[in-house]
């Protein structure tokens, strides 16, 4: 999940263009006006993250492609909380259907407005239909109608296949995809095959250039005691520290690992450091990053090991960690977990001094609601 | 869908009166899945966008909780208010159609499609590995069903027992997107990496998932549903045990090719010496023709994915063929052409930019010699 642009700080950004990273003439007009009106065919809408000018990346991991839509949504930003209770009979009513003919896949603010937009799966096999639904802040549900859209798309290319032609008992390969962000004018996307057991990680430059395949990278990591070449990111976030830009990426079980953004060229290979080890039996599924009392905290909520608070301090000396973590699990940064926040499948951050989150009660009902930041 | 549809309207013949003045309101739902309802008083006869105040469409029994209409696109045609909703209705809920003409009350019609079939008839036709002796560091595993599945449904209809009869607690990789093929009937599952035994490193707080010399099942709960959402017709168990470790790369090198003769259409067989991964033996091959163009055929995997087997559209030609084949290619422990599922720290730090094929010539045999 991902409005990363939303996680970046200012500070971080025009610290980027001072690095040229950001080719300040090319304007947010510049990148809405890549969009053409059309049906953006969405075969199946997952993770999401928002661009500047409230241009909203859609995943598409069945059509292999990731949209890039023009909400319309600019803001201005309006203050007040948001809470939806029963979001998940809400959503399914919108669509014609019952919660469990729904599966909401991502949530992600828009930081131009504090809307919400949630990706959903409306039916539950390979005929499902995917659905983009706003969520305003009077906590009303709308349809984003796709068959008539300023949108782009750019095709997430497989690795070439020397597949013998003709008549086989199976389906292409499909890649799973399982977080995107938007920084530094790339689209960057992680994903898994369905066959190969290989993490991919992408860079695509926006606005997409047709053609673009984007650079494909292989993290490896030190955990277990041996360099994990092919686990998958399950969740990354960009942030700064020690005067650049990182990606700091959790992976199942739980390593967190940090990656020098200026590293992600294309055709490369990334040796990612391993700086914390956040515990096994667990499985990181969103993460950002805030401010609060003049310190940088990373908040990451994960299935089985609650929401965790961890602080940055000394990111940057962070000792790699080469060697298997026995007993527990956990070394590296520290961290507290948030007991008050039990359940929580979804989290963004809302604005400066709160998260927005999608919580699961005892019965199964989701409800979203913006919360303080811990 | 429409079909059935079209039964469940009782008075179609409204429809011919929906229009007309003077005609009472009514609501029909119609072919190709449109709402129709008039007729709109010639003094409300509203733009397009006002639409929406005369016409809803809702779940049936969800007024007390507030839940929002169906969304769809609303146009005025006559004197009608056309409603498309935005997603096809399901069949077996109940809706509550709405016409707020302004006459004294409003119009409501309630449709429901009928319900599918109930009858289970789903199966699970097979699970991969084929074999009843797995590797201690087995990675991966296919199940195949005999139509598409729900997604979402998988972690809590699959167990992994012990010989103990124990379930191993959380024995998968937990993706929140389950990695289905795009037909929905196979289902890849991964053991979680990061509780496969490596080296002699020291087990965390869990233990491995499998451990050498156990007995195993895999087992599919019949709870399991499919993408009509009925219930599977039965379970299904899969029994293994565990033997060592499998840490070899693979190494085309030692495969055995018996090569076809020329002019025939009999199989180029592979003996692959060791099982392989099913889904990649079926997209990581292909076969070179002596022009390098791809040869069509058909492939089979037999010999419990020990053998890859290729029988061509056309006869063989004479001449330099190969057999193609990505490296990525993987055994179930993830093992790949050339490289190990895990690297060891202490060795140089390998890189590999690019997926590499191999190629594997061959010849038909003239049938002359």
């Amino acid at each position: 999940m991902t409005s990363s642009f939303a996680r970046l700080s200012l500070s971080a950004l025009s610290t980027l263009a001072l690095l040229g990273l950001v080719d300040p003439s090319l304007g947010a007009a510049d990148l809405a006006a890549s969009l053409k009106k059309g049906k953006a065919d969405i075969q199946s809408a997952g993770p999401l993250a928002f661009g500047p000018e409230g241009i909203l990346f859609a995943a598409d991991p069945w059509g292999a492609a990731v949209f890039a839509i023009d909400t319309g949504d600019k803001g201005p930003r309006e203050k007040g909380a948001l809470k939806v209770e029963k979001l998940d009979a809400q959503a399914a009513a919108l669509l014609g259907t019952s919660p469990t003919e729904l599966a909401i896949q991502d949530v992600a603010v828009n930081p131009a407005s504090g809307n919400v937009y949630i990706s959903a799966a409306r039916g539950r096999g390979p005929e499902a239909k995917p659905a983009i639904i706003k969520v305003s802040r009077d906590g009303k549900l709308a349809l984003v109608a796709l068959d008539a859209i300023a949108f782009s798309k750019t095709p997430i290319p497989d690795a070439p296949s020397p597949e013998a032609k003709g008549r086989r008992d199976d389906r292409p390969r499909l890649q799973a995809i399982t977080d995107l962000a938007f920084v530094d004018g790339r689209v960057l996307v992680a994903g898994l095959s369905n066959e190969e057991f290989s993490s991919t990680f992408r860079s695509i430059p926006f606005p997409f250039t047709g053609d673009a395949k984007g650079s494909s990278v292989e993290i490896y990591h030190g955990a277990h005691g041996q360099f994990e070449t092919k686990s998958p990111v399950r969740t990354f976030v960009p942030f700064e520290f020690g005067g650049e830009t990182h990606l700091l990426a959790a992976y199942t079980c739980t390593p967190l690992v940090k990656i020098p953004l200026k590293e992600l060229k294309p055709g490369t290979h990334l040796k990612g450091t391993t700086i914390a080890e956040l515990g096994n039996r667990n499985r990181p599924l969103d993460m950002i990053v805030y401010r609060k009392d003049g310190k940088d905290f990373l908040l990451l909520a994960n299935d089985a090991r609650g929401v965790m608070k961890i602080t940055t301090e000394n990111l940057d000396k962070a000792e790699p960690i080469l060697t298997s973590v026995p007993g527990g699990g956990k070394k590296g940064m520290t961290y507290e977990t948030i007991e008050s926040w039990k359940g929580v499948r979804q989290l963004d951050r809302y604005d400066d001094a709160n998260a927005l989150i999608v919580r699961q009660d005892d019965a199964g009902s989701l409800h979203m609601e913006s919360v303080p930041l811990p | 869908m429409s079909r059935p549809a079209w039964r469940l309207l009782a008075a179609s013949a409204l429809l011919a009166a929906a229009g007309c003045s003077g005609s009472a309101p009514a609501i029909q739902y119609g072919s190709g899945g449109s709402f129709r309802a008039g007729p709109i008083p010639a003094e409300k006869l509203p733009s397009a966008a006002d639409a929406e105040d005369l016409f809803e469409l809702r779940l049936a029994g969800s007024d007390g909780e507030k839940l929002p209409a169906v969304a769809g696109s609303y146009r005025i045609d006559g004197s009608t208010v056309v409603f498309d909703p935005a997603y096809p209705l399901v069949p077996g809920t109940r809706y509550e159609a709405v016409f707020l003409p302004g006459t004294p009350e409003a119009v409501t019609k309630e449709v429901m499609l009928p319900a599918r079939d109930p009858t289970p008839t789903t199966v699970v036709e097979a699970i991969y590995p084929s074999g009843d002796l797995l590797p201690e560091n087995l990675l991966r595993l296919y199940l195949y069903f005999s139509a598409p599945m729900t997604r979402g449904q998988a972690w809590g209809n699959l167990r992994l027992i012990d010989e103990k009869g124990r379930a191993v607690d959380m024995p998968f990789l937990e993706l929140g997107e389950e990695l289905w093929d795009r037909s929905g009937t196979r289902l890849t599952v991964l053991i979680d990496p990061g509780r496969i035994k490596r080296g002699v490193s020291p087990l965390e707080e869990m233990g491995p998932v499998l451990s050498e010399g156990g007995s195993y099942v895999l087992e599919v709960l019949p709870s399991w549903e499919d993408a009509g959402g009925k219930p599977l017709r039965a379970g299904y168990k899969k029994a293994f045990r565990v033997g060592p470790p499998d840490r070899e790369p693979l190494d085309q090198r030692s495969w055995k090719l018996a090569e076809p003769r020329a002019g025939g259409t009999e199989p180029l067989a592979i003996g692959l010496g060791k099982a392989l991964d099913r889904g990649l033996l079926l997209s990581a091959f292909g076969i070179e023709g002596p022009d390098r163009a791809p040869v069509e055929g058909s492939i089979a995997i037999l010999d419990g994915e020990r053998t890859w087997s290729f029988t061509p559209l056309e006869p063989w030609k004479s001449g330099e063929h190969a057999v193609v084949v990505r490296t990525t290619l993987e055994d179930p422990a993830g093992n790949a052409i050339g490289r190990p599922f895990e690297v060891d720290t202490l060795e140089p730090f390998q890189t590999r930019l690019h997926v590499e094929v191999v190629r594997l010539p061959f010849s038909p045999v003239n049938a002359s010699r």
